[in-house]
């Protein structure tokens, strides 16, 4: 919670919200992205695989914006030593800030937030249903291709440590995708 | 094309036929003749010591030869001067490697042939003693045997008193069938043993007795018996206590023919006629084991495993502890209390008769041990018989502690349930012949090997691979539900008064040769980490191998943690799979495995292992 203040204190201390809501200043999309764990042992399990996604976002000064963001990462893979199968699933439930370096239709960005991490696994060891902070970083384009259409390309890198049972587990990682969504 | 009979022809077809028949047709004689070497290669080899041949008839024609190089028989004939008596001895026609002896029918009784006795040979210088014979179907005789005679006279430690003794082998025979019968008989001790096989007529039998000094007071005497056509031996034998040093008067060894009524006619025929004589060597028993001394260590059933001891009517107390040495078994008796306790390594109470092949230990009888007690070690073998009423026996070898002394024997005891008198009352036979002094702290090696004639059981005890005793019980024809109780027993009493201390004993190298199923081989254990991304656990990834010598097979294995005294299954899995994860295990703990295989008759013993 401390870092989430502080992040929210340097957010409003650079873009001050006298701008707010000027123009098209909301934007929603759908996202699909391909996600890599951080921790080996997370690739090694599950390996490699497809997230999906809405984001919402909503300019409040300048190239100030906030967003929301929710995932859904499912995974199947093979205990470490006996190859059992075991399931994840994990849903990030993040919100942040980001800044748009233009305003003209290619748009650069970088954004910070933070996350709720809700995450169920089920193996043959046991099962595990908790949820836990995490954090997030992304830089991305939007591109304005037509009046009100825009495609995103964004690369995320997430952290979440939690340690529910026995062993530490680093449920982030870089996530690249594309999304797809509407400005109003 | 006409063909042409040639000399040269007929010199080749005549040639090609005598080298046929040579190789392809070797006489009887030769047969039983190596059959006769190897028997006495095989059956007593490292028996004797330089031997030599005292007498020596070889009918074949070789002549016998004395110690002193003198012939007793002229090579090539029968020499008459050998034998006295009343029968006939001559040529058998369609026999000429054989003489054939006759008595006339006007006789009864006994007639004997009786080798001539160089008195200068003692007891004790008498190696063996043995003869090839064959009792003809066309003897008219009802009831007629011959056999080989030793008998003499012995002086009783510290008396002035002589006893008669006699040992006698024999083959006879009803008229219809026949019967190989050993008995040994000591007037002094007023014992008479015997033992008694079927046998066949016109069938040759190599009958001989053996003999073999122990110590200054032991003689032991093998009764062996070759059969040449089914390759049998009938080793009952016999130790007669006696001081070898002052026996003045040498043996008196016959070969005998005896028949029961008059005008019978009894034949029977007779060759290789051997007796063999050495210096007086001593025949201590030989240590096979010295795992005492080297402080060899574990106390190993099989291959990798530990003992796995089976307690059957323990005692008021007992213990059984590890040691560097190996196990330690001591029996506590309670002041003023009796009772036998008994240890088995394992009951084999389900595997038939004719499944057990071998049982053999090495055992150590510590001299720590309290004198008092009157100690039972040994295999025991446990049978029903059912003639003439049901009825339990055992039989097995004996180590009993008397004061400082220790002996080894056999035991064979009946339990018979008797219709008369008119209350059923348990009877018990209880033999302890064939005494052998052996020693305290000194390892040996204890053996019962179990064959079969015919029907019938044959028992052969060794210790340290030295013929102790045979038991055949003829009384048992039908061994039917007969079931091996033991292994191993463990018995100590005191009949007069009540004991006290330890009795101490150490055991090793146990090995059962009998459809027990054998541990698996190279079982062997690892701690694992396995782990899904947010849990984790330690896994036992206990493995193992198939044993190749299980010859009946298994059906399952079954995998027990062992925690404390305790016993516990974990999992019983099919005779294919060969590793067995033990799930959600502590990091930080010892355990311990064991594993066994059962098949159709039982379960095994097992193989254990620890993993850290």
């Amino acid at each position: 919670m401390k870092k989430t203040a502080f992040i929210l204190w340097v957010a409003l201390l650079l873009f001050p919200p006298g701008n707010f809501l000027q123009g098209k200043v909301v934007s929603l999309e759908v996202k699909g992205a391909y996600f890599q764990p951080t921790e080996k042992v997370f690739k090694e399990i599950y390996g490699n695989g497809q997230t999906y996604g809405l984001e919402l976002g909503i300019r409040i000064w300048g190239g100030l914006a906030v967003w929301a963001s929710g995932d859904y990462f499912t995974a199947t893979g093979k205990l470490t030593f006996t190859g059992e199968v075991t399931k994840i699933r994990i849903i990030p439930v993040c919100g942040g800030g980001k800044y748009y370096f233009l305003s003209g239709r290619i748009s650069p960005y970088v954004g910070l937030g933070v996350g709720y991490f809700a995450y169920k696994e089920e193996s043959p060891i046991g099962k595990v249903e908790k949820g836990n902070l995490g954090y997030f970083g992304k830089a991305g384009i939007s591109f304005n291709i037509s009046s009100g259409i825009i495609i995103d390309i964004q690369a995320d890198y997430s952290h979440c440590q939690v340690k529910p049972a026995e062993v530490k587990a680093n449920l982030g990682g870089l996530q690249a995708g594309i999304g797809l969504g509407v400005v109003f | 094309m006409k063909s042409r009979v040639t000399p040269m022809g007929i010199w080749y077809l005549f040639l090609s036929l005598s080298i046929a028949s040579a190789i392809v047709a070797p006489t009887l004689r030769a047969e039983k003749e190596e059959t006769a070497k190897n028997f006495l290669k095989e059956g007593r080899s490292g028996f004797f010591a330089n031997p030599e041949e005292l007498l020596y008839d070889d009918f074949d024609g070789r002549g016998g030869k004395q110690g002193n190089g003198t012939y007793l028989a002229e090579k090539g004939k029968l020499s008459s001067d050998m034998w006295h008596g009343y029968g006939k001895i001559v040529k058998e026609p369609g026999h000429q490697n054989a003489v054939k002896l006759t008595i006339s029918g006007d006789q009864e009784d006994f007639n004997e042939l009786t080798l001539v006795n160089p008195q200068v040979i003692s007891l004790t210088e008498f190696r063996t003693f043995s003869a090839d014979v064959k009792l003809p179907s066309v003897s008219s005789s009802k009831g007629y045997w011959i056999g080989l005679i030793y008998e003499g006279e012995i002086k009783v430690l510290g008396q002035e008193a002589w006893f008669p003794w006699w040992l006698n082998i024999t083959l006879g025979s009803d008229g219809q069938s026949a019967s190989i019968n050993c008995i040994w008989n000591y007037q002094h001790t007023k014992t008479s043993e015997s033992f008694y096989v079927p046998a066949r007529l016109d069938t040759w039998y190599n009958l001989r007795i053996d003999i073999k000094q122990l110590d200054s007071k032991y003689i032991k005497m093998n009764f062996l018996l070759d059969d040449q056509i089914i390759h049998s031996i009938l080793s009952p034998e016999a130790a007669v206590l006696t001081n070898s040093v002052n026996l003045p008067l040498g043996p008196r060894r016959s070969i005998r023919i005896c028949k029961e009524k008059k005008n019978d006619r009894a034949i029977a025929l007779v060759d290789n006629v051997k007796a063999v004589y050495s210096q007086k060597m001593p025949a201590k028993l030989g240590i096979l084991y010295d795992n005492f001394e080297t402080g060899s260590l574990n106390l190993e059933l099989w291959d990798q495993g530990s003992m796995d001891f089976v307690t059957v009517a323990p005692p008021e107390e007992y213990k059984i502890e590890s040691d560097r040495h190996g196990y330690v078994m001591k029996a506590v008796h309670k002041k003023g209390s009796l009772g036998t306790w008994q240890v088995d390594f394992k009951p084999l109470d389900r595997v038939p008769w004719g499944e057990i092949q071998r049982v053999s230990f090495d055992l150590l009888l510590s001299s720590k041990s309290n004198s008092d007690f009157f100690p039972r070690l040994g295999l025991d073998i446990h049978g029903i018989s059912q003639y003439p009423d049901p009825a339990s026996w055992y039989t097995g070898i004996e180590v009993r502690g008397e004061g400082s002394k220790v002996y080894v024997g056999g035991v064979i005891v009946d339990n018979q349930s008797m219709p008369v008198p008119t209350s059923a009352t348990n009877l018990t036979y209880y033999r302890f012949p064939m005494l052998r002094r052996i020693d305290f702290d000194k390892w040996y090696n204890f053996r019962m090997d179990i064959g079969s004639n015919g029907d019938k059981l044959r028992l052969d005890f060794f210790v340290n691979d030295i013929l102790l005793f045979s038991e055949s019980p003829q009384d048992h024809d039908n061994p039917g539900p007969s079931s091996v109780g033991s292994a191993f027993a463990f018995q100590s009493q005191k009949l007069d008064r009540a004991p006290s201390g330890d009795m101490i004993v150490f055991i090793d190298n146990v090995h059962i040769s009998a459809p027990i199923p054998l541990p698996p081989l190279n079982f062997t254990g690892q701690k694992a980490f396995n782990r899904s991304l947010l849990r984790s656990e330690y896994i036992n990834v206990l493995k193992w191998e198939a044993n190749p010598n299980n010859q009946t097979a298994v059906n399952k294995y079954s995998i027990y943690q062992i925690e404390g005294d305790k016993k516990n299954l974990i999992v019983e899995l099919g005779s294919t799979i060969f590793e067995y994860w033990h799930k959600n295990v502590r990091k930080e703990t010892q355990y311990t495995y064991c594993i066994t295989a059962t098949n159709k008759y039982m379960e095994g013993l097992p193989t254990y292992i620890k993993i850290e």
